[in-house]
């Protein structure tokens, strides 16, 4: 008990240490570091409100980018047609994601495994679609450019425009990843975690499983399209590849590697991916295999994510140690067992 | 415009060459429940081999033999090296095969470039033929005869035979196969092969209608796994069905409405699976 | 008791989240040095080098038009500036669907330099070759590393129309020349809104080699009813929506129109539907693997006996002809270039490229050929000093030369290149292979004139 005190105490320490160094990296970092760092944070809020349904709920989405380019259009389109302010626009993108969440959301949760995946995919891809003919209105596959960048008023003028709309990002992202947080932690949360080990006995207990998985893909299509938004503002323009497949596909590895169920793994994962992505490929064409080699690699040798690389280093030490000495290592050992069979529990839940 | 001997000739040619695709992603996404996100990649191995084969010896079966026994060597590769040791672990599953077609992508980039090619049909089906008054090109008519052997063939192999049957049993109930002492291990590996092999086959066929170039695996992907879902999961003959239905209405809409044949196919996977959620001839979801 | 069993389970997870944090925090550490230690290229020295300062309009004389006349006088440049390489950012899509394209657009950049043995004015030219993955959220971030982290004095690239309508804001802010060797979205120079004295475009505007083959068609190949087909993408209507113009205007009558969305597999049902339609011929403009299947299966149908096929000269481009062999017989298309244009510029261009690569230069290789010429003479009329923005921006705008295809010059209020557009037939070649063979040519076409 007295260890775990500790451990939390460390956990406090590192959060905040992590958020100071978050705030202070417009001073630390040069623009363009800084603005990949920007797209890594809109990312983890990506990964992370589809970890709500891949990793907490078992849901395994393949057409999560449907609410990312739905709060993208939103932003562009707002933008494009009446003006609006970006506080007001990114509320309705979130309101947009929401909705298209409660109106497919009936209609995907009949499916289970595979065939929740495909028909997720299926109707992305029906949006995709829709997006990429309609050109009069979303300027089909060229998409919409030109989105004004907001920016905080007070800090206009005091600091680069790039590290204004980061420290918008970081609010917004942070606030976001607190609800989040919440979100996984309350009842509901574990509720859920409870859906993805046995529904059926979820059920039983007399929870009502569906409405639980509802809300949770409500959430997630309102965070994703919070997200979407963002994003849009960020780059100052909306086009389908921000609705693709490919780009649901990408948050779902960066779920994966990451850890899935685990609540820092996106961010993890999207670091990982988008570092990966722009540092890679600035010295070798050959990035793409580069890529693929380290999600095998990362799959092979961490299969519950970089989340779990202490314990699997702690893991492969014991082992290292039980097998290279003899007696007094045992003992060490079997103290240490109780705790390794706890987080093998955590692990399988 | 009836619907004529011609659109039906294109329709169920390009149905052989999807089910060739899907239908070992199918058993082996129901036997194993293993997502095999690198089917694409055995398609366009099998293609590309298959043209640089036909260039050198100018002999298409040859072509035929080395694309599908070149799917068939990665195939394994995948499967031994890789995911049999992710057993009923889908998620992994996922981002290991996204791994192995992201690399292929670029192996095959780098070796063959980025331009398109395409393979010429054998001699004996270049060229066109009337079929009851509608003039088709003979190699799709070929297709679709390769694409109906096979297709027997394998639904033969899974439907009728001791060995399928064992399989059967496990899209059903693996453990229950186990207990009963059969190595589920080497079936999982024998069925995959055999997938990988179609799939290689299928690409090798399919060059001459399709062409190979970057892109290509991740179209034949999708089909597959709109095919693959549509049919139900595991199910030969839902496959086969699957993969008819798939290539129809993909022509018809071609061929009436052109403008929204660019997602008919995923609002008619959109429209099944809502209807029905384990898929056409899916018996469990899960 | 679930109750109990999930305050357990939330305990546990707490002691598992202790050291989420410490990884987080490493993987943050990470970042900052792996991007504070690659920003810090030469940022501190190179500093007046940004793109930025307040322009200096008054250092004009350097502006001489006809560059021609290369005898001009090496003036020594200072030696801080000689000592720095000129550094040119290269951004195409070097991986996914448009790999082959990027390629080639890049080997006739570097095939231009070479010949100058990379260096201009005494000044060594350097390269940083980024990959958009014709991506535009991949190429504005890919763009901002180049401009930002890199500090390239000017960009060539970008030959994905989406991603060089999302990086034009971004340009146009930072200042940093830009030439376009692909991209033809015509908006970027034909909408007053959106052109920049930035950015400058040696390529084409969608539709600006199309059109001219409207009034071809009516006067030269006797067609008065078109079928059009083209890929359902934005390029594809703009350039279909040109030609038709001009044909309607010739006098044409339109019979048809079919739109196959992109990457089609199989084209057989559109081609069915062609079939029934009554016309002269079918003008059609697909790309890449489209265009083999195209132009394979428009052959295997029988449609060549009903239909003569015209179209765009991507429809047959030298990279896949011979894939497509005897199908792509007596195409006519128009292009602003073709490897058998008889002229000396055109035959130096197409040996150097021979016997570099092996093969016949296709349109890609020759635009980044005058892309890189382009940049290289505007450099020389600076004597190199790139530095002064508005200088060789002023030097850009009046690059003239004689080029494979023929005169190169910009439009003055556009900055988009005006063309000669070539009618061109595929025919076969005395050492058997297949060629574009030029058939006729018109002048002084801009991207204005439709």
């Amino acid at each position: 008990m007295n260890a775990l005190a500790i451990r939390r105490q460390w956990r406090l320490a590192i959060v905040a240490v992590l958020a100071v160094l978050l705030v202070l990296a417009p001073a630390l970092l040069p623009t363009y570091p800084l603005s990949v760092l920007t797209e890594i944070l809109i990312f983890t809020l990506f990964a992370m409100s589809l970890n709500i349904l891949l990793g907490y709920a078992g849901l395994p989405s393949l057409g999560h980018s449907a609410f990312f380019g739905t709060g993208g259009y939103a932003v562009g389109l707002l933008a494009k047609y009446y003006g609006t302010p970006a506080a007001l626009a990114l509320v309705i993108a979130v309101v947009a994601g929401i909705l298209v969440a409660i109106v497919t959301g009936p209609f995907v949760l009949r499916t289970h495994g595979a065939y929740f995946l495909i028909l997720t995919l299926s109707l992305t891809q029906v949006l995709f679609g829709i997006v990429w003919l309609w050109r009069k209105v979303t300027g089909g596959d060229d998409g919409l450019p030109g989105i004004p960048s907001p920016r905080i008023p007070f800090l206009v003028g005091r600091i680069s425009d790039t590290a204004n709309f980061y420290y918008l990002t970081l609010i917004v992202v942070g606030i976001a990843v607190a609800a989040i947080a919440w979100i996984v932690r309350s009842p509901f949360g574990l509720a859920l975690v409870g859906i993805r080990e046995n529904e059926r006995y979820l059920e039983g207990l007399g929870y009502p499983t569906w409405t639980l998985k509802y809300v949770a893909y409500i959430l997630a299509g309102g965070f994703a399209a919070l997200a979407g938004g963002l994003f849009a503002y960020f780059k100052g323009f909306v086009g389908p590849g921000q609705i693709s497949w490919l780009l649901a596909g990408e948050g779902m590895v960066m779920v994966i590697l990451g850890g899935a169920g685990t609540f820092w793994g996106p961010a993890i994962g999207a670091l990982l991916v988008l570092l990966l992505r722009y540092e890679v490929s600035a010295f070798t064409q050959r990035w793409v295999m580069i890529l693929g080699i380290v999600f095998i690699l990362n799959v092979l040798l961490l299969p519950q994510g970089i989340v779990r690389l202490p314990q699997r280093i702690r893991e492969i030490r014991a082992r290292l140690r039980r097998e290279t000495t003899l007696a007094p290592p045992l003992a060490e050992a079997t103290a240490a067992a109780p705790d390794r069979s706890v987080e093998r529990v955590i692990e399988r839940s | 415009m009836p619907i004529n001997t011609a659109s039906l000739v294109i329709g169920l040619s390009y149905a052989s060459l999807l089910f060739l695709v899907s239908v070992g992603l199918s058993v082996v996404f129901g036997l194993m429940r293993f997502v095999n996100l690198a089917t694409g990649s055995l398609y366009l191995i099998g293609g590309y081999v298959a043209w640089s084969v036909a260039r050198k010896s100018n002999s298409f079966l040859l072509a035929l033999i080395a694309g599908a026994a070149a799917a068939l060597v990665l195939g394994i590769l995948i499967e031994r090296g890789f995911l049999q040791r992710l057993h009923r672990q889908e998620l992994l599953q996922v981002a290991l095969t996204l791994g192995i077609a992201y690399i292929v992508q670029d192996v095959t980039r780098w070796i063959w470039g980025g331009d398109p090619l395409r393979l010429r049909p054998p001699a004996v089906f270049r060229g066109s033929m009337e079929l009851f008054g509608s003039v088709v090109p003979t190699y799709r008519v070929a297709l679709i005869g390769i694409g109906a052997v096979l297709a027997i063939a394998v639904w033969y192999l899974l439907e009728r035979t001791k060995w399928g049957a064992y399989v059967r049993a496990g899209v059903d109930d693996l453990e229950m196969v186990q207990c009963l002492g059969i190595n589920a291990r080497r079936i999982f590996a024998v069925v995959f092969a055999l997938g990988a092999l179609l799939c290689g086959l299928g690409g090798a066929l399919g060059t001459p209608v399709t062409g190979v170039a970057p892109g290509t695996d991740i179209q034949l992907q999708l089909m597959a796994l709109i095919v693959v879902v549509l049919g139900g999961l595991g199910s030969v003959a839902g496959a086969i069905v699957a993969s008819i239905v798939v290539a129809l209405v993909d022509t018809m809409v071609r061929t009436f409405w052109p403008e929204a044949s660019f997602f008919a196919v995923w609002a008619l996977a959109a429209f099944v699976l809502i209807v029905r959620p384990q898929g056409l001839l899916g018996r469990t979801g899960w | 008791m679930e109750r109990a069993d999930l305050a357990r389970r939330l305990g546990h997870r707490m002691t598992r989240r202790s050291v989420l944090g410490s990884i987080g925090l490493a993987a943050l550490g990470g970042l900052l040095a792996a991007c504070g230690g690659g920003g810090a290229t030469p940022t501190p020295t190179a500093a007046p080098a940004t793109p930025t300062p307040a322009p200096t309009p008054t250092r004009a004389p350097a502006a001489t038009p006809t560059p021609a006349a290369a005898a001009t006088p090496t003036v020594i440049a200072s030696p801080a500036a000689a000592a720095e390489p000129i550094r040119i950012g290269l951004i195409h899509g070097y991986t996914g669907v448009f790999a082959a394209l990027a390629e080639n657009l890049t080997r006739g950049i570097q095939l231009y330099f070479e010949s100058i043995d990379n260096a201009v004015a005494g000044r060594k030219v350097v390269f940083v070759q980024e990959d958009d993955a014709s991506n535009p959220d991949q190429g504005l971030t890919k763009t901002k590393q180049l401009v930002e982290r890199d500090k390239v004095h000017l960009i060539i690239g970008y030959n994905h129309s989406g991603v060089a309508l999302a990086v034009r804001d971004y340009i146009h802010q930072s200042g940093v020349p830009t030439i376009i060797d692909n991209a033809g979205a015509a908006a970027l120079t034909r909408d007053p809104a959106r052109r920049s004295p930035y950015i400058f475009r040696v390529s084409f505007a969608n539709g600006q080699y199309e059109w001219p083959m409207g009034p071809y068609a009516v006067e030269q190949l006797g067609y008065k009813r078109l079928i059009f087909t083209a890929s359902d993408f934005v390029a594809g209507h703009e350039k279909t929506e040109a030609v038709k113009k001009a044909f309607q205007n010739a006098g044409g009558e339109i019979a048809g129109e079919v739109y196959p969305p992109l990457d089609t597999a199989d084209f057989a049902p559109f081609l069915q539907r062609i079939q029934q339609m009554q016309a002269d011929a079918v003008w059609a403009f697909f790309a890449g693997a489209d265009a083999v299947r195209f132009v394979q299966q428009y052959a295997d149908f029988g449609l060549k006996d009903q239909f003569p096929l015209i179209g765009v000269g991507d429809l047959v481009d030298e990279a896949y002809i011979d894939q497509q062999g005897d199908a792509a017989l007596d195409v006519v298309t128009s292009l602003h270039y073709s490897p058998y244009i008889d002229s000396p510029e055109n035959k130096a261009f197409v040996d150097a490229f021979k016997a570099k690569h092996g093969r016949v230069p296709n349109q890609f290789a020759y635009q980044g050929y005058i892309a890189g010429r382009v940049a290289a003479e505007a450099l020389k009329a600076v004597q190199g000093k790139v530095e002064d923005t508005q200088a060789f921006l002023k030097a850009l705008k009046a690059v003239q030369f004689v080029g494979p295809a023929g005169p190169f010059r910009f439009h003055p209020e556009t900055q988009n290149v005006v063309l000669t557009v070539y009618f061109r037939k595929v025919q076969r070649l005395p050492d058997g292979s297949l060629g574009n063979v030029v058939l006729g040519k018109r002048e002084n076409v801009d991207d204005l004139s439709f």
